[in-house]
């Protein structure tokens, strides 16, 4: 029986010449990859023949502590489906008007040839380097395509790749909160793995798993996930009351080395029951919660971080509402571009 | 009307799960219902009561098959695969088994989204087939085509219903028919009242219930927002109020008008044909699906240029539309093809060979009963409030109008199945005080309060979470969790005295319907935090405070104290 092979199987392959010992990353610009000959370039897309702008691989969306985890198999990278392959030029394309300018994708270009614009839009590079050949995209270039992107994830990067702003925020969220409930599981997962954890979510429509989704970070911590874009911060703090008894019992993760996580899309506001509610927890159970928001998440992704909740990090709780302390530090900066308040980012709002 | 069943589950996961099929199945000469579950339940792609993988085969395992959760969802995903072309009967004459279909082995094998294939299958579906021949519908309808044609004709935004009104209820091939559709639906436009009039006579004209002709809608509104042709939008253009209603794309409109280009076969025509030529019908049909789903089909080329000079009289130069897979039977496709995907290892999966779990899963659930028997007089001294001694007026009269203690209970149940929070919070204080505890309802809008009501104890307090029959019928997972937040919050705040082995409540009109998974929570919090969760329903409190009041027998009390899971009593 013939099967057919779809089209962008056979796109074009480019292979590096040498691989670059750093890359620089900055807003504006493709990716600067620098040469162990003193020299540099802007590597074009590479056109992988397993975009990693576009798929995420299959340990990414398992967690290694429970494996028998029922979880979501998609491996989509892009949680809001903006990303797509065009066959005419063998290189990813976005749809701006989806696009939640996360920077997923651009994080996990190999050559950083995806890279934010001036005016904040992911673009592709496509105009060749001197650094890259094209090969036939037969199994021998494949496989040292393959090869390489390995080696290129080894590359230590710097660099922001997209600035922080109010202006920038204030779209991102009029986006965010436009989305579809189906899409809220998605973003949390996909930032936290390209914050360099291993996440794995609910499928949708299984009421039987009720946390959103587990997490396991860098250095081996793990933890419950509730996801919530709503105003009800209190239903994810109780979810995560539930998800950690779940996990103990069925899967048998101690409260104690459960490093349970709320993502919320704002803070919630300083008068909201949800910050008394997680000092309860703490001070009745020793567990602390941590509270991240999309926005800091984004932040720390276009800060070359990784998400790491090691000595209870993001703890935030009804005597430090602040979040933007705990970011700076992490991102090495010495202040964050965003106003007080601005959206329930780095603080409540009200 | 078509009816489309509503199999209730997302492309991303639809294109999981034949991924996962096929890896396991695709060996095989035909595949069961059993195959599938066994397989779905193994890949973790359902779940039974918190449990994946066998257990959740076990736990689903009944005597009798149709309520075997595991088979039931492995039929579902057959029905939406089978309506997509990817699977197809073995047999000529019988539903089950299957096989996988040739698309639906592109699909499986996808190294991507295999979006445009889905898009393709999708349009594929087209009613009459011969794989329909039972149906209750007789409509000649390639719906989705036509749907999007009707949203472009209707200026682009539609509410649901119309689509049971319109697209679903014509015959697309006669253009009168189609047109007098059009003008039915612009003429119902204006008056919300007209609409639903409509929309209610189509419903008894089918015999079905208003909502489960809305049913009917979920299934290809899910279908065009996965392919990207529709999105929500809220209107109030259409009918006066604002209407939750649905708008083309760019891209629906763009794969309308491709459509409209292309030769759209459908069966009756198909079956006029010679067989040379309904071959090459069916082989253009596969290949041209494939191409506009983005495949590389320059290995058929010289088979595609003979069956298109095989069929140009019919179909000229233009593109074909025509899905083999969900319009006749596979053999004629096969052989078109010169395929057999019949061929194979025995089916082997069986759900029965994973021994049931039902019964401990029953074991579970198991309520304690409370028996009535302690004499006991009501705690007056308690009930000083307006609301008690209205409820101790209403059961007076009951007594003195002749009704048993089982009447009462009955009357005063029904009477309060209507009550909001302001009524039911203070009901319920009023029977834990008739019980002889102290009682505090919270009033509404105290936010400091966590809690609904708190039975105050000089050391052993009892946080109360409630949930009024208005705000929710039967108890909920939401109800247990909040009983704990409730517990956490009174030991940490300490605003009255408790002891961490005192349990918290949680009261609701009736017991939860989810009564495996609450027990389940319960269990695990008890695990977990050492914490008591006790569930108790409003007729259990209604005849322990009327038992007290009129018979003068009352529980033994000490047992609310340490009460864990749900609990009734009974006279």
């Amino acid at each position: 029986m013939r099967i057919f092979k779809e089209n962008r199987d056979h796109s074009r392959l480019a292979i590096l010449k040498d691989i670059p010992v750093s890359l620089e990353i900055h807003q504006g610009i493709p990716g600067t990859a620098h040469f162990r000959d003193g020299g540099s370039d802007q590597i074009s897309c590479l056109g992988c023949t397993v975009p990693r702008c576009m798929y995420l691989s299959d340990s990414d969306i398992e967690c290694s502590h429970i494996k028998g985890f029922p979880c979501d198999r998609s491996v989509m990278a892009c949680p809001v489906d903006a990303i797509a392959w065009n066959d005419r030029s063998a290189a990813p394309v976005i749809d701006q008007q989806r696009c939640i300018r996360c920077g997923i994708c651009v994080s996990r270009c190999p050559v950083g040839a995806l890279y934010f614009s001036d005016q904040g839009e992911p673009e592709v590079n496509m105009t060749p380097g001197d650094s890259v050949i094209n090969m036939r995209p037969d199994q021998a270039g494949q496989d040292l395509h393959a090869c390489q992107i390995e080696q290129l994830l080894q590359v230590p990067r710097s660099g922001i790749s997209l600035q922080a702003s109010d202006p920038l925020f204030e779209t991102i969220y009029e986006k965010l909160q436009r989305l579809g409930n189906a899409y809220h599981n998605p973003v949390g997962r996909n930032l936290l793995i390209a914050l360099g954890c291993r996440c794995a979510m609910r499928r949708i429509g299984d009421v039987y798993t009720r946390m959103d989704a587990v997490y396991s970070s860098p250095a081996g911590s793990f933890g419950a996930v509730e996801i919530e874009f709503g105003k009800d911060t209190l239903d994810a703090s109780r979810g995560i009351l539930d998800d950690i008894a779940v996990l103990n019992t069925r899967y048998g993760v101690h409260k104690h080395n459960n490093r349970a996580l709320v993502i919320c899309l704002q803070l919630p506001n300083e008068r909201q029951g949800y910050w008394q509610v997680v000092k309860d927890i703490r001070v009745v159970e020793g567990i602390k919660l941590s509270t991240i928001t999309v926005g800091a998440l984004m932040f720390l992704l276009w800060n070359g971080c990784v998400f790491e909740p090691e000595n209870d990090r993001y703890y935030i709780d009804f005597d430090n509402m602040d979040l933007r302390h705990i970011i700076c530090i992490q991102a090495d900066c010495d202040s964050i571009p965003l106003s007080n308040g601005e959206l329930g980012i780095m603080e409540p709002n009200k | 009307m078509i009816r489309f069943r509503n199999p209730g589950t997302q492309y991303s996961t639809q294109i999981q799960v034949i991924k996962l099929l096929y890896n396991a199945l695709h060996d095989q000469a035909f595949f069961t219902l059993d195959d599938m579950a066994v397989v779905i339940a193994q890949g973790k792609m359902m779940t039974a009561y918190g449990y994946a993988g066998d257990d959740a085969l076990r736990l689903s395992n009944t005597d009798q098959k149709s309520r075997n959760s595991a088979w039931n969802n492995a039929k579902m995903y057959a029905e939406i695969f089978r309506m997509l072309g990817w699977v197809t009967p073995y047999h000529e004459s019988n539903s089950y088994p299957m096989v996988f279909t040739y698309i639906g082995t592109h699909v499986a094998q996808s190294t991507g989204d295999c979006s445009k294939l889905y898009e393709q299958c999708v349009l594929g579906i087209n009613s009459p087939t011969l794989l329909t021949s039972r149906m209750r519908y007789d409509e000649r309808v390639r719906f989705f085509k036509c749907a999007l044609r009707t949203f472009i004709d209707l200026g682009g935004v539609m509410y649901k219903h119309e689509l049971c009104l319109g697209p679903m209820s014509v015959n697309d091939e006669d253009e009168q028919a189609y047109q007098d559709m059009i003008q039915s639906l612009k003429s119902l436009r204006g008056s919300h009242r007209r609409l639903d009039r409509a929309f209610n006579a189509l419903a008894e004209s089918l015999g079905m219930k208003p909502g489960s002709v809305d049913n009917c809608t979920r299934l290809p509104i899910a279908l065009m927002k996965s392919c990207g042709w529709v999105e929500d939008v809220s209107d109030r253009s259409l009918y006066g109020s604002a209407l939750d209603c649905l708008q083309i794309t760019q891209h629906g409109i763009e794969t309308y008008e491709s459509l409209a280009d292309m030769y759209d076969l459908r069966l009756d025509q198909y079956l006029r044909l010679d067989e040379p030529t309904q071959q090459s019908m069916i082989r253009l049909g596969i290949y041209s699906m494939l191409q506009r789903a983005g495949y590389d089909i320059s290995d058929v080329q010289a088979q595609v240029a003979e069956d298109r000079a095989q069929s140009r009289g019919i179909i000229g130069d233009k593109d074909l539309l025509f899905s083999p897979y969900q319009t006749i039977r596979r053999a004629q496709v096969e052989r078109a093809l010169g395929i057999d995907m019949g061929i194979g290892l025995e089916s082997g999966l069986h759900t029965e060979t994973f021994g049931s779990a039902v019964k401990d899963r029953e074991a579970l659930y198991g309520i304690e009963t409370w028996s009535l028997n302690i004499p006991e007089a009501a705690s007056r001294e308690l009930l000083a409030l307006p609301e008690d001694q209205a409820f101790l007026h209403q059961v007076d009269q009951m007594v003195e109008g002749g009704k048993s203690s089982r009447e009462i209970v009955d009357a005063l149940f029904d009477h309060y199945i209507d009550a909001t929070k302001d009524t039911f919070y203070p009901l319920i204080a009023t029977l834990f005080k008739i019980m002889g505890f102290d009682c505090r309802f919270s009033r509404a809008g105290d936010n400091g309060a966590r809690w609904d009501a708190i039975i105050d104890d000089t050391e052993r307090s009892i946080p109360i979470e409630i949930k009024s029959p208005t705000e929710e019928q039967h108890l909920s997972i939401k109800a247990i969790r909040q009983a704990l937040e409730n517990k956490i919050i009174l030991l940490s705040r300490r605003t009255y005295m408790t002891l961490p082995e005192v349990s918290t409540l949680a009261v609701g009109y009736y017991m939860p319907n989810e009564r495996a998974e609450v027990a389940r929570l319960i269990s695990d919090i008890r695990t977990t935090y050492g914490y008591r969760v006790g569930v108790i329903d409003l007729k259990s409190l209604l005849t322990i405070a009327v038992s007290i009041l009129v018979d003068g027998k009352g529980f033994e009390k000490e047992k609310l104290y340490t009460l864990e899971g749900l609990v009734n009593a009974d006279f």
